[in-house]
């Protein structure tokens, strides 16, 4: 998959030859529109706090999610290395424009720190609605991707993501606690 | 019983007389308490013929997202819709402060930011939206010039947007909503030559994303009629029979090209010393949003969609008319002459 998304961006932007210079900083690659960094920009921090609340599991060695947890895990970081993969091969910088925004589907300092708390059953339970909520903001927004966005690779990262966010809502419900 | 009617009568007339004080005074703050001066009255034709000129060369352009599709008729379209008005000589009663204004009462509230998410509806906190009916995530110059506003005047199409305040989780819009364009902030002789702003520029003002109230807090709460609360970055404890009101100053200088950068803010700068930075040389009106709440009280019952109160922030996306906007600014900005919603002294 990820070789997919180099060769694509690659062909994109002109490198595919051993001629072929990086474009110009600060110059994105002419097939990434607004919404698609727009949407980029989104699923870095979506994904980060979800794996910052994730990594709250290690101290709840008792929980029923920590089957669920290890599949998002690897599924969000292997996102965000496929994304930041994207963002270096068009030479933009990683924008920080959500870094600890309250934004739905983001996981926020608040909700974090009370989760930090909470132990047994109690934690279960919170871990649980943020990561539902988080899900679902996540396939609204690559919908929203989907029908507006222009570029393959981000295009295809959206419906990824819309198709396993909707697989670990149905994981999610199947934990029993 | 004789008493209690007249002390009612008494406390409403106290209350009444309260009000106008209050409105009288946040309007010299709006005007930012000071007199100015008046200017030379050269370079003001001068100086709107070259912003009229200048900025549909300008615009079409935005950074970052080079090949983002902005519009390249955005400028060029509302160019030619109408001339600009003759200018009028400054009236003998006028008051010298550069200002214009837009009342643009509450229009609808969405999950949608059209600037930071374009095309993304519902990847948003929740906006409160002002002046322009139509805006949502796909809004676009195009989309918003054919559209309709609550704003007076109604040539005003801009969109204007901000977190929603929740008052106990409930959202509560503001009733006063006043947009000033203002040439304060700089010296005279800039102040002079401030253009008109690019039609199609977006603004982002405030932080949304503050953790604390620091220095990159530009926003203000403050209360209407009760100065004596002073003004704060956060939440502030409003009296009963007040409101508790926000001040939010825009960035006034522009780099001369972009509509818009990839943070949305790179393109436009506060000034330094009196003047535009050389790297944002052009001098344009600061927009001054100024929201009033129907709400006062303990703050621990208000949030913003966004969060705390320092993370208030406004967003703005200039779709005011060329014409009607370089008249306002060659006759009320350049000039320094107080005008109403008109443009007019």
């Amino acid at each position: 998959m990820r070789a997919l998304l180099v060769a694509v961006v690659l062909a994109a932007a002109g490198c595919g030859t051993p001629t072929g210079s990086p474009p110009p900083a600060g110059s994105p690659a002419p097939d990434l529109a607004a919404t698609d960094l727009a949407f980029v920009d989104l699923l870095i921090p979506q994904n980060e706090s979800t794996l910052a609340a994730l990594a709250l599991t290690s101290a709840n060695p008792g929980s029923a999610l920590h089957p669920v947890a290890r599949q998002v895990e690897t599924r969000y970081r292997a996102e965000l290395a496929q994304v930041r993969e994207l963002l270096a091969r068009i030479g933009r910088q990683e924008s920080d424009q959500h870094d600890g925004h309250d934004m739905p589907g983001m996981i926020t300092a608040a909700e974090l720190a009370t989760l930090a708390h909470d132990r047994g059953t109690a934690f279960d339970q919170q871990l649980k609605a943020l990561l539902r909520s988080q899900f679902e903001e996540a396939r609204t927004v690559a919908r929203a991707e989907l029908s507006s966005g222009t570029s393959q690779p981000v295009l295809e990262l959206g419906a990824r993501v819309d198709s396993t966010r909707a697989e670990f809502l149905a994981l999610l419900e199947g934990v029993q606690r | 019983m004789a008493h209690v009617p007249s002390s009612r009568l008494r406390r409403r007339v106290w209350i009444a007389a309260l009000a106008v004080a209050g409105v009288a005074a946040s309007a010299v703050t709006a005007n930012a308490m000071f007199f100015t001066p008046p200017a030379q009255p050269k370079a003001s034709q001068t100086s709107s013929a070259a912003a009229v000129t200048s900025s549909p060369q300008a615009a079409g352009t935005t950074t970052p997202p080079a090949d983002t599709p902005v519009p390249t008729a955005e400028t060029t379209k509302a160019a030619v819709v109408a001339p600009p008005k003759p200018q009028e000589p400054i009236p003998p009663n006028a008051v010298r402060v550069a200002e214009f204004v837009a009342e643009c009462p509450f229009t609808h509230k969405l999950p949608d930011d059209p600037i930071v998410l374009p095309n993304l509806p519902g990847a948003s906190h929740m906006h409160s939206f002002f002046g322009n009916t139509s805006t949502n995530a796909h809004s676009d110059v195009t989309s918003l010039g054919k559209a309709t506003s609550t704003c007076s005047p109604k040539v005003d199409l801009s969109s204007y947007w901000v977190p929603t305040l929740l008052v106990d989780g409930q959202p509560v819009e503001p009733t006063g909503t006043t947009f000033y364009y203002l040439g304060e902030g700089v010296r005279d002789d800039v102040t002079a030559r401030i253009q008109p702003l690019p039609y199609g520029l977006r603004i982002v003002a405030g932080n949304a994303k503050a953790t604390a109230p620091d220095n990159t807090t530009t926003s203000r709460w403050s209360c209407l009629h009760a100065g004596h609360v002073g003004a704060s970055k956060d939440f502030v404890t409003c009296p009963a029979g007040t409101m508790i009101e926000s001040y939010l100053d825009f960035p006034q200088c522009w780099n001369g090209k972009d509509l818009d950068s990839a943070d949305h803010k790179s393109h436009m700068s506060y000034p330094v010393n009196g003047d535009c930075p050389a790297t944002h040389p052009v001098p344009v009106p600061k927009l001054r949003q100024v929201l009033r709440y129907p709400a006062n009280g303990d703050p621990a019952r208000f949030k913003l969609s966004s969060g705390p109160g320092f993370t208030m922030h406004g967003d703005f996306f200039n779709v005011w008319p060329e014409a009607e906007m370089a008249q306002r600014v060659r006759d009320c900005i350049n000039r320094i002459v107080k005008c109403g919603p008109d443009g007019r002294p």
